[in-house]
């Protein structure tokens, strides 16, 4: 795989990974003490799901030097194939069908992509 | 009538925020388009030292990020006024709109395949379907 085949799976991974933390840290900063809108920056888990955030522009950047958007853009969507599995395996979010079957065609959607590629 | 009103603003941030989505990621290839391919770590560092000491060198990057950024400002309103399983299959707008602007805009002349326009399909039907009802 190229450099930047491999930079495009490192944002999918990031940007699910982002989604996850924050998620999970404004949970977490809806039980701290403080004003509505400082609360989240004290937590540590959205801290660190900013820095992911930040971190993933700057690999973005590096990836749309070299692919076409249109080619690229779609791609990301695989975060939320990430998600769905993260939430369904570790969060004990019930994923029916429905979800399922959308993960299914995003997978399926990519490697057409891919295929063109 | 009142309601009405409420919901006409709710879907116009909604088309506005998917199509500032859909700027920012065309304002960013764009910018790196003119700055180059970038496959080194020099040359990455290159990139974060100009787009900081000379910002006008990278307009598109800057523009793009800025976009990005008050597209979720926008998103974060849309996201007040109504359902996540009513907005978010919605966002899914944003890849035909990538699409159609990358194709069209002279600047970047992307090509238009089958495979893209068959891929790109899939993918929107797809993230419409996981981001609907939490149920199902």
């Amino acid at each position: 795989m190229s450099l930047s085949g491999v930079l495009l799976m490192a944002s999918v991974v990031l940007a699910g990974l982002a989604q996850i933390l924050l998620k999970h840290g404004m949970t977490r900063a809806a039980d701290r003490a403080g004003h509505a809108w400082l609360r989240p920056l004290q937590e540590p888990l959205v801290l660190t799901g900013m820095s992911a955030q930040i971190l993933l522009t700057c690999i973005w950047l590096v990836v749309l030097s070299h692919i076409d958007v249109s080619l690229a853009f779609p791609v990301l969507s695989l975060s939320y194939v990430a998600v769905v599995a993260y939430s369904a395996l570790f969060m004990g979010d019930a994923v029916g069908l429905r979800r399922w079957c959308g993960v299914l065609l995003i997978v399926i959607g990519v490697a057409v992509l891919a295929c063109g590629h | 009538m009142a309601i009405e009103r409420r919901s006409l603003i709710s879907v116009v941030l909604l088309l506005v925020s998917v199509t500032l989505i859909a700027a920012g990621q065309l304002f960013m290839r764009r910018g790196m388009l003119e700055f180059g391919e970038i496959d080194s770590f020099a040359a990455f560092v290159n990139l974060v030292w100009s787009g900081l000491a000379a910002p006008s060198t990278i307009a598109y990057v800057w523009a793009g990020m800025i976009v990005y950024a008050a597209a979720v400002m926008v998103w974060l309103q849309v996201l007040s006024r109504m359902a996540l399983s009513l907005a978010f299959p919605m966002m899914s707008i944003s890849y035909v709109l990538v699409y159609l602007g990358a194709a069209f805009w002279p600047a970047l002349a992307e090509p238009i395949g089958w495979y893209r326009i068959a891929g790109t399909t899939l993918i929107m039907l797809g993230v419409g379907m996981v981001a609907q009802s939490r149920q199902g």
